[in-house]
């Protein structure tokens, strides 16, 4: 079971670097539990080269939204380095077709997210933080051997990020 | 192997309830029990006890548990922080022993607007009024879009019924969409209500038609009403100057002659906790004191409120902030009315996090502090107690409550020192229970 799902936690982040992510046909966001997280990570961070952004936003949240266009220039300039960001947005499952992929497609089409299906935001997050403290945006940054680097909370600049993950890449 | 794992697992799982069933039965005060009805989604809690001594408990409904998911179409006058919710209300006559059947408070389908963030509010005035208020999905007319407005109703037949809703803000004319996101035109939300002791209601919320941007903060407005709820005056500025943090959920307490609304304010150094006070019944609002704590420097949405109880002249106030080293949940006392704090301690260092404070002071000024924290798996309820005015709490001791997560507690004290407590239980259900006096042993599980 584990391995089947890891296989697809593999091919569904293989797809969603080929733009056609998503069971449901939409290509900006999947719908992901606290057990698919943990072993959509485990996958990525098999990778030993990769350095790995975990975000948490919602479209309730204003200072997560204007993070994304950062993360967004965070992809393309260290994505070939060996940058790689899991976003996961924590709006209500409930609200996946009426609010969060319409806000999506109008203002973030090219971004590309899971979205949390459990009903307890603390649930999902505690995948990598057991004690987190319900605070958004937060995001947490790993180093390429898979350790947490650095918990971030608020909204932070382009140029805070892009330090931090320059520094992590090229240590 | 497989075999094995899974045998041990389904062993263990089925071990682990009977254990958990027998260990609930075996610490749980006949007092405690289920409010909401079985197979709603019940939310966001809050209770308050009436000179009667009855307990009245009002939470969140989202609807049928069998419900859950799939996704809603969209209605009108919903929008992106989405939340289309019923608002329901159940009373105690015998200190929590049985409970009304629930009555729906709100006569639209999913009028209220609100999170376990952003609680309703519900308070028992001296004549036996309950007072409700609320923050609801609304429709500007003006602007063709929707937007969130502050709301309020009243019960004189001891929650049998409620009175037609007021809403409380003025007509919304500025878009503020940019601020707030998607489809969103303002918000009057994040709010609060108390009744002096003199029966005069305050209602309070946050508005963001001022802020420049998301950076900023909101003004505090409030509105009194004098006639037990029947009618309430024009919108008062509280708190102007966009400062006021606008996702963490106003509070307010009374002393003797003054009323102290809390809140989290953008100071240049850090979104801390704050009081402000007015003495001329709610007309007007001066700086009181800032809590002890140091400086939480966050451009985010902490979603943190600053809890307070008053008695006497001590203001007992307790948060979560993540300025201290080590964050967390903090409690601290001020001795002169609210003007200075001093005394800060750490609430519960043991837990990985612990966050929703809930506070009640007898008029002995003891203390009964209870909230959630996690120590090892999910969160589950604590409570400390003081009686030396805060000098000292005693150690955590958790709460007797059903298995699974229990979180975001509500609290009030009774005329005989005890204190009710009202909390969300994992799978969204709405407890009581029952906790003594400060000045009783609880004993320790």
């Amino acid at each position: 079971m584990r391995a089947a799902l890891q296989t697809f936690a593999a091919v569904t982040l293989l797809a969603a670097s080929h733009g056609i992510w998503a069971a449901d046909g939409d290509a900006r966001l999947t719908a992901i539990d606290a057990n698919g997280l943990r072993v959509a990570l485990e996958t990525v961070q098999a990778d030993r080269d990769a350095v790995v952004l975990v975000n948490f936003w919602a479209t309730w949240c204003k200072p997560c939204l204007e993070e994304i266009p950062l993360f967004m220039e965070l992809q393309k300039t260290y994505g070939p380095q060996g940058f790689k960001l899991v976003a996961v947005s924590l709006d209500e499952i409930e609200t996946l077709e009426s609010t969060v992929k319409p806000f999506m497609q109008k203002w973030f089409p090219e971004f590309r997210s899971y979205i949390s299906t459990e009903y307890d935001m603390d649930d999902i997050v505690s995948v990598v933080d057991n004690g987190w403290n319900e605070v958004l945006p937060t995001s947490y940054l790993f180093a390429r051997d898979g350790t947490l680097a650095e918990r971030l909370q608020g909204k932070y600049s382009a140029a805070e990020f892009s330090s931090k993950v320059d520094a992590l890449l090229n240590p | 192997m497989r075999y094995r794992n899974s045998f041990a697992s389904r062993f263990l799982s089925v071990f682990g309830v009977i254990l958990a069933l027998l260990a609930f039965n075996a610490t749980a005060s006949a007092e405690t029990l289920r409010v909401s009805e079985e197979g709603r989604r019940a939310i966001s809690p809050e209770i308050a006890i009436g000179p009667d001594g009855a307990i009245n408990v009002i939470w969140l409904d989202k609807g049928l548990t069998a419900d859950r998911p799939p996704p809603k179409p969209r209605k009108p006058g919903e929008h992106s922080h989405l939340s289309s919710t019923d608002l329901y209300f159940a009373r105690s006559e015998d200190g929590g022993k049985s409970w009304s059947k629930p009555v729906r408070v709100n006569d639209a389908d999913g009028e209220v607007w609100g999170f376990s963030v952003s609680k309703p509010r519900i308070e028992v005035g001296p004549a036996g009024t309950i007072h409700v208020f609320y923050p609801a999905n609304d429709r500007s007319a003006d602007l063709d879009k929707d937007i969130v407005s502050a709301r309020y109703r009243r019960s004189t037949d001891n929650g049998k019924s409620f009175s037609a809703p007021i809403t409380m803000n003025r007509p919304v004319l500025k878009d503020r969409e940019d601020v707030l996101g998607e489809g969103l035109a303002a918000t009057n939300s994040f709010g609060t209500m108390g009744v002096a002791p003199d029966g005069t209601v305050i209602a309070a919320w946050q508005n963001v038609s001022t802020m420049r941007d998301s950076a900023d903060g909101a003004d505090a407005i409030v509105v009194v009403s004098t006639d037990d709820g029947k009618s309430f005056s024009e919108e008062i500025m509280a708190v102007k100057g966009n400062r006021v943090c606008p996702c963490c959920q106003l509070t307010l307490a009374f002393s003797k002659d003054a009323a102290l609304m809390g809140m989290r304010y953008l100071f240049e150094d850090g979104r801390d906790s704050q009081l402000v006070r007015s003495t001329d019944g709610g007309r007007s609002f001066d700086m009181a004191g800032r809590l002890d704590l140091d400086p939480w420097p966050i451009d985010g949405c902490p979603l943190k409120p600053t809890e307070m109880a008053v008695s006497g002249d001590v203001v007992y106030a307790a948060t979560y902030t993540g300025g201290e080293d080590p964050a967390g949940l903090y409690f601290t006392v001020s001795t002169d009315g609210g003007n200075t704090f001093s005394g800060k301690q750490q609430v519960h260092a043991a837990a990985a996090i612990a966050d929703a404070p809930a506070l009640t002071a007898d008029s002995s000024g003891n203390v009964r502090l209870v909230w959630h924290a996690k120590t090892d798996a999910g969160r589950r309820l604590y409570t400390s107690t003081s009686t030396d005015q805060g000098k000292s709490l005693s150690a955590p001791v958790e709460v007797a409550t059903p298995a699974g997560k229990s979180m975001h507690p509500a609290s009030a004290v009774a005329a005989d020192g005890s204190v009710y407590v009202t909390w969300e239980q994992e799978n969204e259900e709405v407890f009581v229970t029952k906790l003594p006096s400060p000045l009783a042993k609880l004993s320790s599980r």
